[in-house]
């Protein structure tokens, strides 16, 4: 995708950094308090969050195969793969709804505890960087549609493709440390 | 174009689904390895992770094709992610009794 030829840069070094850092505090949080985190994993609905990676890990594969479509001049093909990225990114957005919302009537909230407190921020968080990538992701969805549609289009399917990949990891990661482990 | 009897499209696209397969095996070997706290089951569920955000920043984002420089850039921010991450759970005494001498200092 040669991101070398792309201006994102440095916001995608940026957000790398900052969830390195929810990393890092989720991680060692984890060691100080380690019965307070192993009860809040309890409270996590693993279905939900298993479902939310199937759908990321499946968007992550349409935006792939649109990119390959534009590049071979496919710009409807394309179009497809992305309104089916779009959907799966949807899903994701609607399960986080019914997920939080589990939690609030559960008596939950980010003023119980340190878990919940992190749990909230840092997947709250993510989910804003998800509804950048839908917006991105109907703006690659109309630049496909049009008839003009070209090859200087493919920078911007690039940049917005690598974005969505990367709120993808971060998902990979989040997941692996607040339900898995 | 063809390699094989395979044009270059379709020789990627079943790369990316072959991918995806992958992808969608560790997520479920993970998610049912959850259940098992003993250390190697941590470990198991850390690798799983870690071959997932390999795959998708060397595959999809096509990093593996990309520069050098970005190649090694992702592979560092890879491997401390993943450091920090098998420290604090695999060495989780070492690393408090490191925080008490930083406190005590």
């Amino acid at each position: 995708m040669c991101l070398e030829r792309m201006n994102y840069g440095y916001s995608f070094s940026a957000i790398c950094l900052y969830f390195f850092s929810f990393f890092c505090v989720w991680s060692i949080q984890h060691a100080l308090q380690p019965a307070l985190f192993q009860l809040g994993k309890t409270q996590m609905n693993l279905g939900f969050g298993l479902i939310n990676t199937i759908a990321l890990l499946t968007a992550s594969l349409f935006v792939a195969l649109g990119l390959q479509s534009a590049r071979r001049a496919q710009y409807l093909l394309a179009r497809k793969c992305y309104i089916a990225a779009f959907a799966m990114g949807l899903v994701f957005v609607v399960i986080k709804f019914f997920e939080y919302r589990e939690k609030v009537f559960a008596g939950f909230n980010p003023l119980n505890n340190d878990f919940f407190m992190y749990y909230f921020i840092f997947t709250g968080i993510h989910l804003i960087h998800v509804l950048v990538g839908l917006i991105a992701l109907l703006m690659m969805i109309a630049r496909c549609g049009r008839p003009q549609a070209s090859s200087e289009d493919i920078p911007f399917l690039e940049g917005a493709g690598v974005y969505w990949h990367m709120v993808d990891v971060l998902w990979i990661v989040l997941f692996l440390l607040i339900y898995l482990l | 174009m063809t390699t094989g009897g395979i044009d270059k499209q379709s020789y990627w696209q079943l790369k990316a689904v072959a991918v995806w397969i992958i992808l969608l095996v560790s997520t479920i070997t993970a998610w049912h390895e959850s259940s098992n706290y003993q250390m190697i089951a941590i470990i198991i569920t850390i690798i799983l992770a870690l071959i997932k955000v390999i795959l998708v920043i060397y595959s999809y984002i096509e990093v593996a094709g990309a520069a050098r420089w970005l190649q090694i850039l992702c592979g560092l921010w890879i491997l401390i992610v993943f450091g920090v991450i098998f420290f604090c759970y695999t060495q989780t005494e070492y690393l408090l009794s490191l925080i008490n001498r930083a406190v005590s200092l």
